[in-house]
């Protein structure tokens, strides 16, 4: 086993990728999360965002005032359930 | 029907403090601006050179598109623009020393009734006058080309094996890298809230920001979607206007895919991202006003709909994520760029629809060569914000998303 | 391998001693389960011709066929971590092999072969119609505070749908090896706790939809995730509670598999599966403390709790077999055995659906969370309440105080609007 501390199981985003991150001026949340990838996988930032925002700030980065957006779905839904979701009754109950 | 979202914060992360001088700003740090001072500033190092964005880099459309990048366009300048475009793409990751992910896999564009067919065939063959290797193919082809596409209504598609894909970000970060590295400030979370004039209001005197003023004569509007609320600030009314456009993407796959798969009927496109992912969107009229970027139930609908209909298999993919950027819609398809009469020193390079992304290579060297020379390439004529007065519009039908 | 029939395949394979069941993207290091609880990627397989299961959540049936994926060999030993030994500080994908077109271009054509996780499905899944549903309330988490809130908010008259993605209402409660002391000061097992709090739900008239997750909240709907459909549900007011996880901690070898969570651990335990015969925990609290005391009643081992600077590193391959621990003044670190790592950093909460519902959301310092009122979860969006531990709060009878408070307002706050005729919802 190397000597990488995983921060981003879901990407393989690294302690050393985000001080990188930070010390190329990419210093907020949003920029480190693009820069490294961190919170872009399978799990969208769930395991790893608070871990990450902690370490940004320890290596000189901004305090974040909001999390990394956290945008639909919470979970993946396969793309047959969601078929159909524009139609809708025009009367509805 | 969509996703309601707290206002961002602005955080002040820009650490130098803003000059108080320049010899021109750049509103807009997205992937035209950077692209713009870049060029302006391997052409004339001398020249002092400021960016300015409001939020984080790739926060707007240069970080939310898809990263198509195509030479099929039915205009004789975008498909001349483009072809050249599409090169400075392939070029990209050796010359700025970062990788992009640039996969040529080609564009499919399908058409499913015998008009759309023919429309097509017109575009493929003014292409091909071009010197582009695009070719009008049949359904089994097309079936060849993709096996997994339900082409049974197919009629015809059209395919340039030289279109293809990349990973936007990187673009954005290597200009910037690039910019910094010959001298051009960047500064980010910088917001621009007016512009002076004087002269009798006659010509661009200074930018007003949240941070500071910059004097200088000369101001690029490269803001895409925010371009006229910029214009407006000096009483220019400027046609285009913020449009809401969606895209989403998969769990990731193994690879699979070739071509970016497009259907000008619905909008919809779909390809597969260098991670495995399928990303695509589709045309959705019912958006709010303005600069909405949140997510809606009624676009994920439509997509899933669209895109399972075309590809059946996808029924048991899962999406992963959905989010939005504006396009920047212009009445006639076509971007506002250039100098404006109205005002000496206010240079457009915005109104680019869904496909400033891919035009910014080379409208960015463009700009900067039109910029330091005086001389530009007859576009900066053509495209320009006057035709609006005399009635010159400039039609580009072949807008997808 | 065996399975008890309905018991999440994840928990089958980790009852077998399996903790290897993945690999990661990059480097193709071995990953494994971590949360049991549908919020991180280690468990995904491959089942029945379809990718990308979260095998946390998929109930074990008879016959079913499960798969590692995106290997060249097996979970246990796969070729590709080769990236993994050839890149020991990590690769540079940004830059690599960027002074050359051609090499270029083989290393783009290598990289697309290897990315991706899942193989294309190999069955169709037929389209399936969306549903819908109405209410007057929304709770979003069948947790305690969700229960609570929700029970209140129907006994105030508000027609009331509690939406919970698992199958049974409860939430941490049901996990939670000991007792808990509830709102009379009874000193109960969490179980229990959770039982009478879901038959109250069930008799004050709550509609409680299980195995429905919540995955979006837009203008005015919020769009949940049954097994093969979806449900649009229209409510006037939503409350959040959706709890808290544990997320991810920074040492070398924390993504090993065998390193969980302490509530993972728990949950593991609770299906009558020991998730170690010597645990190491790592990092301080209510959730360790009652591990700890639980593992050893049922004969296992127990290291620490540690505090989680004490740990430097994880070590084992490709399953975790010790940690190095420098314990307080201490000179030297000293290896210690172990079969699993439970780790207890400050829980994560799950602020995603409350922001989107237009709730701000903050960063404690720890962590992001929901800001809400501590006394009736009241958010900065007129509509929407949030409670429990998705906004930062701990401490069992304070949030099922907060959450009651924000049922009745919540249902209140309806019978107030019918009569000034405010207008619905909050502002953006």
């Amino acid at each position: 086993m190397s000597d990488k501390v995983i921060l981003c199981r879901c990407e393989d985003v690294s302690a050393h990728d985000v001080e990188e991150a930070v010390a190329r001026g990419y210093r907020d949340l949003e920029s480190v999360k693009r820069f490294t990838g961190f919170g872009t996988g399978w799990c969208q930032g769930k395991q790893c965002v608070a871990l990450c925002a902690r370490l940004i700030v320890a290596a000189g980065g901004e305090i974040p005032t909001a999390p990394i957006t956290p945008r639909p779905p919470f979970h993946p839904v396969p793309l047959a359930h969601l078929a159909g979701l524009h139609r809708r009754q025009k009367d509805e109950p | 029907m969509t996703a309601r979202r707290s206002q961002p914060a602005l955080a002040l992360t820009t650490v130098a403090a803003l000059p108080d001088a320049a010899d021109v700003v750049v509103v807009g740090g997205g992937i035209m601006g950077l692209a713009t001072a870049y060029h302006l500033a391997r052409l004339d190092p001398a020249r002092r050179i400021v960016v300015l964005d409001k939020t984080y880099l790739c926060g707007g459309a240069s970080g939310r598109n898809g990263g198509g990048v195509r030479a099929q366009w039915s205009s004789e300048t975008n498909i001349r623009l483009m072809k050249e475009s599409v090169r400075l793409c392939a070029e990209f990751a050796t010359e700025m020393r970062i990788n992009v992910w640039f996969r040529q896999g080609g564009y499919l564009f399908v058409a499913r009734t015998e008009s759309r067919a023919r429309e097509l065939a017109a575009s493929v063959e003014l292409q091909r006058a071009h010197g582009l290797r695009t070719r009008m193919i049949g359904p089994s082809d097309a079936k060849k080309l993709v096996p997994e596409l339900d082409t049974r209504t197919l009629v015809a598609a059209s395919f340039n094996p030289d279109d293809g894909v990349v990973f936007p970000w990187p673009f954005v970060w290597g200009y910037a890298r690039a910019c910094e590295q010959h001298g051009v400030a960047l500064h980010t979370f910088t917001e621009v809230t007016a512009l002076e004039t004087d002269g009798g209001g006659k010509r661009i005197a200074a930018v007003v920001t949240n941070r500071g003023t910059i004097r200088t004569p000369l101001v690029v509007n490269a803001t895409g979607a925010w371009s006229p609320e910029i214009a407006r600030l000096v009483d220019i009314a400027l046609p285009n206007h913020p449009h809401r456009h969606e895209i989403c993407s998969t769990e990731p796959l193994k690879p699979f895919l070739r071509p970016l798969v497009a259907d000008l009927a619905s909008g919809l496109y779909f390809s597969q991202s260098m991670r495995g992912e399928i990303v695509g969107g589709i045309s959705n009229e019912n958006v709010p006003d303005g600069l909405d970027q949140r997510s809606s139930i009624d676009f994920l609908g439509l997509y899933a709909s669209a895109l399972v209909e075309a590809m059946p298999v996808l029924g048991a993919v899962r999406v992963l994520r959905q989010w939005a950027g504006c396009y920047d819609i212009t009445p006639d398809g076509s971007p506002i760029v250039g100098f404006i009469d109205e005002l000496d020193g206010f240079y457009q390079l915005c109104g680019f629809m869904g496909h400033g992304f891919m035009m910014a290579p080379i409208m960015g060297k463009l700009a900067a060569e039109h910029l330091v020379s005086g001389k530009g390439d007859p576009v900066f004529e053509k495209w320009n914000f006057r035709r609006f007065r005399t009635g010159e519009l400039v039609h580009e039908t072949m807008i997808l998303g | 391998m065996p399975a008890i029939a309905g018991e999440p395949v994840a928990v089958a394979l980790a009852a077998s001693g399996r903790y290897v069941l993945a690999r990661s993207v990059k480097y193709h290091r071995p990953r494994g389960p971590v949360c049991f609880s549908g919020r991180c990627d280690g468990c995904l397989m491959r089942i029945d011709g379809i990718a990308n299961v979260m095998t946390c959540r998929a109930p074990a049936r008879d016959g079913m066929h499960v798969e590692t994926q995106n290997v060249i060999g097996t979970a246990e030993s796969d070729l590709l971590s080769a990236t993994d030994w050839f890149f020991p500080g990590g690769m540079n994908h940004h830059e690599m092999f960027t002074a050359n077109k051609l090499l270029n271009r083989a290393m783009q054509q290598v990289a697309r072969r290897i990315a991706g996780v899942g193989e294309l499905p190999t069955r169709l899944v037929p389209d399936s119609p969306p549903r819908d549903a109405r209410c007057d309330v929304l709770v979003i988490g069948g947790g305690p505070a969700g229960l609570a809130a929700a029970t209140q908010a129907a006994r105030a008259g508000a027609d009331t749908i509690l939406l919970e993605e698992t199958g049974e209402t409860g939430g941490q409660l049901l996990c939670f090896p000991g007792g808990v002391v509830d709102e009379r000061e009874r000193e109960l097992n969490a179980p229990a706790v959770a039982a009478e709090l879901t038959r109250d739900a069930e008799s004050a008239g709550v509609r409680i939809l299980l195995r429905h997750g919540a995955v979006g909240v837009y203008d005015d709907e919020v769009l949940a995730h049954a097994k093969d459909h979806v449900l649009r549900v229209r409510a006037k007011r939503i409350v959040v509670a959706t709890g808290s996880h544990e997320g991810a901690m920074a040492f070398e070898g924390a993504d090993l598999p065998g390193v969980l969570g302490v509530r993972a651990a728990c949950a593991l335990l609770r299906h009558g599966v020991l998730p170690g015969e010597r645990v190491a925990i790592v990092g301080t609290g209510v959730w360790s403390d009652a591990l700890a005391r639980a593992l050893r009643a049922r004969g296992a081992e127990v290291l620490g709790p540690f505090a989680a600077a004490e740990v430097t590193r994880a070590r084992g391959r490709p399953a975790v077999r010790a940690i190095d621990v420098t314990r307080d003044g201490a000179a030297a670190s000293e290896r210690l055995a172990c079969d699993c790592v439970a780790i207890a950093p400050p829980p994560s909460p799950d602020y995603e659906l409350a922001e989107q519902a237009g709730a701000t959301v903050v960063f404690s310092g720890e962590a992001f969370g929901v800001s809400a009122a501590s006394d009736d979860g009241a958010t900065s969006a007129a509509h929407v309440f949030a409670v429990g531990e998705c906004t930062g709060a701990s401490g069992l009878r304070t949030m099922l105080a907060q959450a009651r408070a924000a049922g009745e307002r919540a249902a209140r706050s309806l019978r107030a609007a019918h009569v000034t005729t405010t207008a619905e919802g909050g502002d953006v």
